[in-house]
């Protein structure tokens, strides 16, 4: 594991009594993008303040090409670029002026200051809005500048956590086609998200984090192979709330069916054979005078997977 | 962003080859911050343009318009010797003989006991009283304790602090003048060079060992001489909270730990807030000095002493921004505590009443912007050159420093992203 360019072992982190982070283990290679992937509150944000050097872990360790990384280690700290999820920018400066700053406090000077500046204004869409002040930008120029300040002093380590939240579908787009580039740089990249597509566009690896525990780790085909032949099948279904309940019952006890996951209008299972458990759900549906407006039929992916292994959806952490 | 294909980074990506010193970074910080700061015009407004006009207003109060002293002390002599009498004759010479009316005017009255002397000011016939108790100028001459005593009025706090202003520094002269004295008659003595008794009678008699006779005691010594300093000091205090909350502010906005998440320590944060408060807090000072001297024709006194006395107080004000920043929890504990920290201290220090006496009296000697303050008078007052004043230069830094480490060490204990 010698070339790693980021390496976590049992990484713990306790507040109080609550385990934020429990056990987490994952290494990153070069030019590797890694995706962190779990619902709110799954211990993701504070996985990566760790590994940021930004809280001290009650146990395990963070090492940045071999370099122990702790709040107090500074020098080892140059080597890592972040991009956290709330904007980080001085909103009365302008974009220019803000990554003049952070540049320059990782030691960036003169000629390799201004072009690094220009490259990543460029890299980022904002050439030509470099000298606005930030609080004039909108919601996802601003995403944009927090990102391309994490990225001004080339790091070999990139951490973006969750960058595309609340962004309108057009920056979010221009954000993730950003962070597709840099795969082709030879940085290394820590993405976190709640948001399955993301993950699946963008990471080569994909560790699934839920309740401060990694439960799954691997490429996007290893984790969905965990599967089998499953195939996720939702149902749209109306009636009775008491028949609704009782036909969601009936639907775990159909065979191949591995979980069901309830929806607000229906119900969202993972099964074997989808043809046989579709026959059987309108048969139950029947019997207990459910009506079902709709089937949609999916092939295995992330959020199948993470239904599978924690039961719950991926957006909502239910 | 720009399109299909985006520009490429450098391909080796690494990070900057080396972070720079801690130091540049604290530089830079201190600059960004003033930067930001400088662009808020409420910040202007409080350092810059309230001090100046508030000593203006208040000064201008006080002077009943004309904004110079006018004021008779006496020098009430129970000592009765060729010493004493030099001394009132020293000080009734600094009198103005051309008929302008206003500043201090200086009467000598022969007086048996302090009762004698404090009535005088009780009667009207002095705004304050010097008192030389007998034995003074004996107990000087053989090293004993002696001291000199001003009776004042409350409702007259310039007065009176000009008065002990003058009594210092007859005091400290009597006492070098002598030590001088003592010393050439023991070297005298044991190297065999006869002294000249008639050098060492004029020496001890000179009435050059009270200097004040200087024009800043008649028509020039200006009230705003005392004021001016108070407020840019009051306003100085203000300033103490604005590292708290610029500390505070950047955590909730976390640029503050994506400060910290680079290779940037705590403590070149915590120095480049301090630099920044330190800087902002000199130029009000500076500049609250440099207009009313040259705007307002107020004599501030020797003006190296006076920068040496602006630059200690303004660190140790920044010292204490550092106390309140490790404290404060939010920013309106920091606000709280900038109140209190500026009411204390403005009251602790003499600020609003100079002349204060008892515990509050000596609570003055352990605050900052007390000692500068006793240092502005003795400047303006002409009793002082910057030589003097360094002993008070020297506790109004230690101030800064004891109350910056303590700051310090709070601050980075408690800093978080």
């Amino acid at each position: 594991m010698a070339d790693l360019v980021l390496d976590c072992r049992d990484l713990v982190r306790r507040f109080d009594s609550l385990v934020a982070v429990d056990g987490v283990s994952f290494g990153i290679g070069p030019g590797e993008t890694y995706g962190l992937l779990g619902p709110n509150g799954a211990g993701k944000t504070t996985t990566i303040s760790m590994v940021a050097g930004l809280l001290e872990p009650s146990g395990g360790t963070v090492t940045v090409l071999g370099q122990e990384i702790t709040p107090r280690s500074t020098t080892a700290k140059g080597a890592i670029g972040l991009v956290p999820q709330d904007i980080a920018l001085y909103p009365d400066l302008s974009a220019r002026e803000n990554l003049t700053f952070f540049a320059k406090l990782q030691g960036l000077r003169g000629s390799e200051l201004a072009t690094r500046i220009d490259e990543v204004l460029d890299i980022v869409g904002l050439a030509d809005r470099a000298g606005d002040k930030i609080d004039t930008y909108s919601g996802g120029m601003k995403r944009r500048a927090n990102i391309a300040v994490g990225m001004v002093h080339q790091p070999t380590l990139l951490i973006l956590d969750e960058p595309t939240v609340g962004v309108d579908p057009q920056s979010r787009n221009a954000i993730l086609e950003s962070v597709d580039a840099l795969s082709t740089t030879g940085m290394a990249v820590l993405y976190t998200t709640h948001y399955m597509e993301e993950a699946e566009r963008l990471c080569d690896r994909i560790g699934i984090i839920d309740s401060g525990k990694l439960i799954a780790e691997g490429t996007r085909e290893e984790l969905v192979a965990r599967l089998g032949d499953s195939t996720a099948v939702t149902f749209r279904a109306d009636g009775p709330v008491e028949a609704v309940r009782g036909w969601r019952d009936d639907l775990s006890q159909l065979r191949t069916v591995s979980t069901v996951q309830p929806q607000e209008y229906g119900a969202t299972v993972t099964c074997g054979h989808a043809s046989e458990v579709v026959a059987g759900a309108f048969s139950a549906a029947e019997k207990r005078g459910v009506t079902i407006g709709g089937v949609d039929v999916t092939a295995p992916d992330l959020e199948a997977v993470f239904l599978s292994l924690t039961g719950k959806a991926l957006r909502d952490g239910s | 962003m720009t399109g299909s294909a985006p520009p490429k980074l450098h391909p080796a990506a690494g990070g900057a080859t080396h972070s720079p010193p801690m130091l540049s970074q604290a530089l830079l910080i201190a600059r960004l911050d003033l930067h930001r700061r400088l662009r808020d015009r409420s910040i202007l407004l409080q350092v810059f343009l309230a001090p100046i006009l508030l000593a203006v207003i208040v000064g201008g109060a006080f002077s009943g318009g004309g904004g110079n002293l006018d004021a008779t002390i006496v020098i009430a002599d129970a000592d009765r010797t060729a010493v004493s009498g030099a001394v009132g004759a020293a000080l009734t010479q600094t009198n103005t003989t051309d008929g302008e009316s206003g500043g201090v005017t200086f009467e000598t009255v022969p007086v048996a006991n302090p009762d004698e002397a404090s009535a005088l000011v009780d009667s009207g016939a002095a705004d304050a009283v010097i008192y030389i108790p007998a034995g003074y100028t004996a107990a000087v001459s053989e090293g004993e304790p002696a001291a000199l005593t001003v009776v004042g009025k409350a409702t007259s706090p310039i007065v009176t602090g000009v008065a002990r202003s003058v009594a210092d520094g007859i005091n400290t002269r009597l006492r070098a003048q002598y030590i001088g004295t003592e010393t050439a008659v023991r070297v005298s003595e044991q190297t065999g060079i006869p002294l000249d008794s008639a050098q060492l009678t004029e020496a001890l008699n000179a009435e050059d060992v009270v200097v004040v006779a200087d024009s800043r005691l008649t028509n020039t010594f200006n009230i705003m001489s005392f004021f001016a300093p108070g407020m840019a000091m009051i306003f100085l205090f203000f300033v103490m909270g604005t590292t708290a909350r610029s500390v505070l502010t950047e955590q909730r906005d976390g640029t503050l730990g994506r400060v910290l998440a680079g290779p940037t320590p705590a403590t070149a944060v915590v120095l480049g807030k301090a630099v920044a408060v330190y800087v902002l807090g000199l130029a009000s000072m500076l500049t609250v000095y440099l207009v009313t001297t040259f705007a307002f024709g107020v004599d501030w006194g020797d003006p190296l002493g006076v920068v040496l006395v602006i630059l200690a107080v303004v660190a140790a004000i920044t010292g204490l921004s550092l106390i309140v920043t490790g404290l404060a929890r939010n920013e309106e504990q920091a606000q709280s505590m900038t109140i209190i920290g500026t009411l204390l201290l403005a009251v602790l220090g003499g600020t609003f009443v100079y002349s204060a006496s008892g515990p509050l009296s000596q609570a003055r000697a352990f605050t900052p912007n007390g000692q500068a303050l006793m240092a502005f008078i003795d400047l303006s007052a002409g009793q002082a050159n910057w030589q003097d004043i360094l002993p008070r230069v020297g506790i109004i830094l230690a101030i800064g420093v004891v109350s910056g480490a303590i700051g310090l060490i709070s601050i980075r204990r408690g800093l978080q992203p």
